[in-house]
């Protein structure tokens, strides 16, 4: 069985090819009309709204509140939360342009605000997760075998379809 | 055209253009020296990042002062009160905010003593440094293809010589 930290950076590894397709996606939308990249849009929303969004929220309720726990009164888990809500912002943000990209009507001032969104959710992303990561690390020391591997398991069951 | 040509003989998408092409490399290379701050050896890291460091501070903070005094208020004339660039301004206060942050960071990453927390800060800075730029300079040359139609010959040259002289050094 895995450890939680394994745990986790198996989740993510397998979430950063998605993450970097954002930026790729990003300068799809600068070049091209939306015919060439309305599939690809769709299915990097599929993976944001239904692995990416609920890993976030599982996180937030399994992992940050041991954190806190442990860390006490030292250090608190605030400004990733914040991020969290960022990320959910910026996940709604693109919910938005999904009918214009499908339709074909996106407008140049709408494909600059997708890009601005899918750049952004792609440099918080790759900074979050590597955060998350080193945060993880300190809960392996200092919880017992049983409680890491709950932590795992609801890591694990937070994915709407198993990575 | 030549890539050496004087702004005088191109036009100021052109010059614009120019300029983002030759900021580009510097722009991409961002989320790769984010990559590395524990991943090469330090003294190689430092190298890297004072290259990028110097690049970003001598030439784009010059470049977006110049666009910023010369090119926003010319637009909004244009575009009377149907449109305002204080988005594109706010967006260049987060830049120079995010570049001080960098100027923050320089002293530890000299002297070796960055930290988990502060590497974790410098790599939130380059990835988000990375990500306005990338899509702040796309939105400027939409704006100044706008310019490109409604000024005169003489005032086009007026404001392309004045992107090309905020340089420190030509770029």
């Amino acid at each position: 069985m895995l450890s939680l930290p394994e745990t986790e950076h198996q989740h993510h590894e397998l979430m950063l090819p998605h993450i970097d397709a954002l930026a790729v996606l990003a300068e799809k939308v600068a070049e091209g009309s939306t015919e060439a990249y309305a599939a690809q849009f769709e299915a990097e929303y599929e993976f944001v709204v239904n692995q990416l969004a609920p890993h976030v929220e599982r996180i937030e309720e399994a992992i940050y509140p041991e954190l806190e726990r442990l860390m006490q009164n030292r250090h608190s888990m605030a400004p990733m939360r914040h991020e969290h809500r960022q990320i959910h912002r910026l996940i709604g943000s693109l919910g938005v342009h999904r009918e214009p990209v499908a339709s074909g009507r996106l407008t140049a001032a709408d494909a600059t605000s997708l890009r601005r969104i899918l750049y952004r959710l792609y440099a918080i992303l790759r900074v979050h997760l590597a955060e998350e990561e080193h945060y993880i690390a300190l809960l392996e020391g200092n919880l017992s075998p049983d409680e890491r591997s709950a932590l795992a398991r609801a890591m694990d069951h937070a994915m709407a379809q198993p990575l | 055209m030549d890539d050496q040509a004087p702004s005088a003989l191109r036009s100021l998408p052109e010059t614009t253009e120019y300029h983002h092409a030759l900021m580009r490399p510097h722009v991409e290379a961002l989320p790769g020296l984010a990559e590395t701050i524990d991943t090469v050896r330090r003294d190689a890291f430092a190298r890297r990042f004072e290259e990028e460091y110097h690049f970003i501070v001598d030439q784009i903070v010059p470049h977006i002062e110049a666009v910023e005094g010369a090119i926003y208020p010319e637009l909004e004339r244009l575009l009377a009160n149907r449109h305002s660039m204080l988005p594109m301004r706010h967006e260049h206060r987060e830049i120079l905010r995010l570049i001080r942050s960098l100027g923050d960071y320089r002293a530890q990453i000299r002297s070796g003593t960055l930290d988990d927390a502060r590497s974790m800060g410098l790599r939130r800075a380059l990835y988000r440094l990375h990500s306005m730029f990338r899509v702040h300079m796309a939105e400027e040359e939409h704006y100044l293809a706008v310019l490109e139609g409604s000024l005169s010959d003489q005032e086009k040259d007026a404001l392309a010589r004045s992107l090309d002289h905020a340089m420190a050094q030509p770029i």
